[in-house]
């Protein structure tokens, strides 16, 4: 195969020169040089024809190309011409638009390019002349179709058959299926031999028949169909088989194959239908027809040996087992069964069966006693035998029409055989009623045992988790139950003809379920309250936190531990975290050492640890001087200069604080908190919070009010127009101006916790004992805010307050001097007020854990914490909310409303001792409306506030 | 005499025949040489026309291309005179 497009022939290369030249006298030279001379400018004269040619050939492909390229660019010339006149007006539109943003929020074009490829070397129908000519110079096939009339299918068959390239591809695909089947058709054709071994009587002229018909049928169909690579290569398969079958052919296969064969519906069967209509299968049914007579006789022949063997399913051999394997077939089709039985009846009018449809009905009800399972006992024993017959008569059909059918009974066959096996493994005896039985039990106990593996899988799971265990352990137990309710409908012979032992099994069962299920339900009761314990209230996908232990302190906590003197109540809870401390009642001030320890690991932190962090936070948040005198130092562990132990130090509480002891803990790793960031930070800001003119006064009543924010603001405005900044005002502040920064980046987090603080309190107010779900939501809050804490701080100043806010404040600089003596007369007031509780709270802090000394503290607490009660009460249903991020931005509040009640809220505890408390109430609750109503108007508090 | 002479002038007419078909024979060589040199000429200038004509075809297919898309965002642009309303 040359693949040169043009070849250039020789001068002398054509056979016709030779005539000139050939033809010439030998003895005349220079006639033979004359013809030679002629026939080389013939040559040139034929290479030159073809140069001609092909240069025509060659121009011609060029001109068309050239053209086509030329109409394309024309086209393209069009289109760009009119694009061209579309264009301008868009043009002008686009620039006149001011903003463009829009265009990219518009849908684009939804478009497609459809691009051909029909410039394909190979494929394209343009093939080259070289393989042309092959085609060219191939031979006609032959002319098949003059056999056409000699086949069934009609012209074109033969030549179809014969040349169909598809041949070979359907021919080696089927090799490979033939082979499968063979084997497989080894395997039934030797059980089918013991089986034929007992029954072959006179069937042999049947059978020759059958086999004759089933031959023709072969030819007929190796004739017909473009399947007949498949048929030759099942034909010595289905040859075998259609001998073995010849015994098997019983009559009463003949006579009932017509209705069950019609009426089940199945895929074989109807292909046999649709194939009867060959004349191979006409031929069978005229032979079955003639031997309808004979076949009956044969089945009452026949049946009584069928029934011996069913009865004595003692001494069931081998042969019926195998027999026991293929009756699935009856057993499948239902419906085929039924047929069979009414066949049966009509048939033999005896009734000997006495197997109807209603038994099977009432069997698919499930309503059937021991009565008609005996009876269908007795009649599946009988009915056994038919369905053999319509076995052997399916596979002598199958066997009749070969090749399309081959695959089909084969592959039920195999179906049948897995599903049999099944109910063989099950009932070790021969007897159908026994293996509905055994099956049924089979099935019960099974569901049984799904039952107790699933109760087994929901113990496990409630281990796991229990909370699903409980939600889902119901519903698949009844989901078993009903399906196995409605497998037993569905396999009307397997699960619904034993209805009493079935429902003994299920009764006798059911308790164990329940009893099982209601153990289970208990453990995941039990459980359920464990984990009610658990459940830290969903925080922000916190792990539950352990229940509450509340152990005794290792000795290695307490070791480090530097009180003045160590409380009592320490010891009997977890005391290694917090000490409260009393001092004289010289002194007239309970120093609270908070004592940070970091034992994470054991789960009596608790809520001593929350809170401790939060009393240890706050105590950073009130840097206000007080009495220096009562300084103490703190533990050793946090690493602090001296200017922060101060501060910290500053922190003084007149009493215990009311500590919810019965609270479960946090989750511990959320509550791992260090206090370096923190110390940095103070550090680095260095706030030297101080009153000016109660440096001196040593017994400051209120010194942890002295708040942050009016240190932020009192650099540049010492005063603001409310009563709130008189104490602000005479506070001289030391700190330079990161104090601004510093203040405002303590307040939220600290703000949150005082918050969280006085939620524990008001629990311990409220109810004396709080719930462990609502600590422990209060707990995962703290554990929160502390984990926000856990945060990097930041080392450089945070940024300046917003200018409007110092304009505010400079502006009411001038209205806020007028009440600095007020707000001094108050103060005194409530010191005085509050040194007279203490001493008589002294009296009682020999037992702090009683309870007639917990109300005290809670009172104390209640009046020094009054300034965070407001923001508390402000922000109950936010804390409720557990979101965490919705806190911060609800306790984003400014302090300064918080100082003027708190001011407010001395000068009432100034007046009356016993009043006091119901006074600050109102006020507070007063100050605490306005101020949510103000927040709610304006976002920005602080400056809506103070102008206000 | 004439018989000698006579295969004398037989001898030289060969001759000369033979030379006359070398001469007529190195005349056809190269007019069919020419031939080919005009069939080599014709296939190479089929083909680089074909590949010349070829590479237009691309960057015409290219035009196409693009002036299709310009086509269809035209269309679309015209279609939704909402677009430019400022």
């Amino acid at each position: 195969m040359s693949l040169s497009r043009l070849g250039v022939r020789n001068v002398y290369g054509t056979s016709q020169q030779a005539e000139f030249y050939g033809n010439v006298d030998r003895e005349d030279p220079e006639a033979i040089l004359n013809g030679v001379a002629v026939s080389g400018l013939i040559g040139v004269l034929r290479q030159l024809g073809d140069l001609a040619e092909s240069a025509a050939e060659i121009f011609q492909g060029i001109q068309e190309e050239v053209m086509a390229t030329a109409s394309r660019s024309n086209q393209l010339k069009m289109r760009l011409q009119h694009i061209e006149a579309t264009v301008p007006p868009l043009e002008k539109g686009v620039l006149a638009q001011t903003t463009h943003l829009h265009f990219a929020y518009t849908g684009g074009v939804e478009w497609h390019p459809r691009i051909p490829h029909e410039q394909n070397h190979f494929i394209h129908d343009d093939l080259p002349n070289s393989f042309m000519d092959h085609y060219e110079e191939c031979r006609d096939p032959p002319r098949l179709h003059m056999l056409d009339k000699f086949d069934i299918n009609g012209p074109g068959s033969c030549l179809k058959r014969y040349s169909d390239p598809t041949y070979f591809r359907r021919a080696s695909s089927s090799l490979v299926k033939g082979n499968n089947k063979f084997q497989n058709n080894n395997m039934s054709c030797k059980i089918k031999k013991k089986k034929s071994s007992s029954r072959s009587r006179d069937m042999s002229r049947l059978a020759s028949m059958a086999n004759q018909n089933a031959r023709k049928t072969l030819t007929s169909f190796s004739f017909s169909g473009q399947t007949s690579s498949s048929k030759s290569a099942s034909t010595s398969d289905m040859e075998k088989r259609s001998d073995l079958q010849d015994h098997h052919s019983h009559s009463y296969d003949c006579h009932s194959t017509a209705t069950s064969s019609l009426k089940t519906g199945e895929k074989p069967k109807g292909g046999l239908v649709s194939s009867s209509l060959t004349p191979g299968s006409c031929t069978i049914a005229s032979v079955l027809s003639e031997c309808e007579t004979e076949d009956e006789h044969d089945n009452l022949q026949f049946t009584p040996l069928q029934g011996h063997a069913a009865v004595g399913s003692s001494c069931v051999s081998w042969d019926e087992k195998a027999e026991i394997v293929e009756e699935p077939l009856g057993v499948q089709t239902d419906e085929a069964s039924v047929v069979d039985r009414l066949d049966e009846k009509v048939s033999y009018g005896e009734g000997t069966g006495r197997v109807d449809i209603e038994n099977s009905e009432s069997g698919l009800q499930q309503s059937n006693g021991i009565d008609e399972v005996r009876e269908i006992k007795a009649g599946s024993e009988i009915v056994r035998e038919p369905r053999d017959s319509s076995e052997h008569e399916t596979e002598s059909e199958g066997e009749c029409f070969v090749d399309a059918l081959n695959s089909i009974e084969s592959e039920s066959e195999n179906e049948q055989g897995l599903k049999t096996s099944l109910e063989a493994v099950s009932s070790p005896c021969g007897v159908t009623g026994e293996m509905l039985e055994k099956s049924s039990n089979k099935v019960e106990e099974s569901c049984r045992s799904m039952d107790n593996g699933y109760l087994n899988a929901t113990d496990e799971m409630n281990h796991q988790d229990p909370l699903e265990s409980i939600t889902i352990s119901p519903s698949p137990r009844n989901d078993v139950c009903t399906t196995s309710n409605i497998s037993s409908g569905e396999d009307k012979i397997g699960f619904t003809v034993v209805p009493a032992p079935e429902n003994s099994l299920s009764d006798s069962s059911n308790p164990l379920c329940h009893s099982d299920h209601q153990k289970s339900e208990a453990k995941v009761s039990g459980e359920v309250e464990a984990i009610k314990i658990w459940t830290n209230g969903g925080l922000l996908g916190l792990n539950p936190s352990k229940p509450p232990v509340l152990e005794v302190p290792s000795p290695d906590c307490k070791a480090e531990e530097r009180t003045v003197g160590s409380a009592e109540a320490e010891k009997d809870k977890s005391h290694d975290l917090v000490e409260h401390v009393l001092d004289t009642p010289s002194l007239g001030t309970q120093n609270l050492t908070v004592d940070q320890r970091e034992c994470h690991e054991t789960s009596s932190y608790g809520v001593f640890g929350g809170l401790s962090q939060k009393l240890f936070t706050n105590s950073f948040r009130r840097r206000d001087s007080l009495s220096h005198d009562n300084r103490q130092a703190l533990p050793a562990t946090i690493p602090e200069n001296d200017e922060v132990m101060e501060e910290k130090s500053r922190f003084l509480f007149r009493e215990e604080a009311p500590i919810d002891w019965f609270a479960s803990s946090p989750p511990l790793q959320h509550m791992k908190i260090s206090l370096n960031p923190v110390d940095n930070t103070l550090q680095a800001s260095r706030l030297k919070l101080k009153f000016s003119d109660e440096d001196n006064n040593s017994n400051n009543t209120f010194p942890s009010f002295q708040l942050l924010p009016e240190a932020a603001t009192s650099l540049l405005d010492s005063c603001s127009d409310d009563d709130t900044f008189c104490m602000t005002s005479d506070i001289d502040y030391l700190s330079d101006y990161h104090s601004l920064s510093d203040s405002e980046q303590w307040e939220e987090p600290n703000d949150s916790h005082e918050r969280k603080e006085h939620d524990s309190c008001t629990h311990v107010d409220n109810n004396g004992e709080p719930s462990s779900l609502d600590t422990e939501a209060e707990n995962g809050c703290v554990a929160l805010n502390f984990s926000y804490l856990q945060s990097p701080v930041e080392p450089l100043p945070p940024p300046f307050p917003p200018a409007q806010w110092m304009v505010s404040k400079l502006a009411a600089e001038t209205t806020s001097d007028k009440k600095i003596t007020q707000s001094l007369e108050l103060q005194d007031a409530l010191r005085f007020a509050f040194e007279k509780h203490t001493s008589s709270s002294i009296v009682n802090k020999e037992e702090p854990n009683t309870v007639a000394s917990a109300p005290k503290p809670e009172t104390k607490v209640h009046v020094k914490n009054n300034v965070r009660e407001d923001k508390q009460n402000a922000n109950e249903k936010e804390t409720d909310a557990d979101d965490f991020l919705q806190q911060i931005r609800t306790q984003h509040v400014n302090l300064k409303p918080v100082v003027m009640t708190r001011t407010l809220s001395t000068a009432a505890a100034a007046t009356t001792d016993p009043a006091i408390n119901i006074k600050i109430s109102a006020m507070l609750e007063k100050a605490n409306s306005i101020r949510q109503a103000v927040a709610s108007n304006d976002g920005d508090e602080s400056d809506t506030w103070s102008d206000t | 005499m004439a018989k000698a002479g006579g295969g004398i002038t037989n001898a030289v007419n060969v001759g000369i025949a033979v030379q006359a078909d070398w001469e007529n024979r190195e005349f056809i060589s190269h007019i069919s040489l020419n031939v080919r040199r005009l069939f080599e000429f014709l296939v190479q200038f089929e083909s680089t026309t074909k590949s010349k004509l070829a590479s237009l075809n691309e960057k015409l297919d290219l035009l196409e291309r693009g002036l299709e898309m310009l086509e269809v965002q035209v269309s679309t642009a015209t279609a939704n005179p909402s677009l430019f309303a400022t």
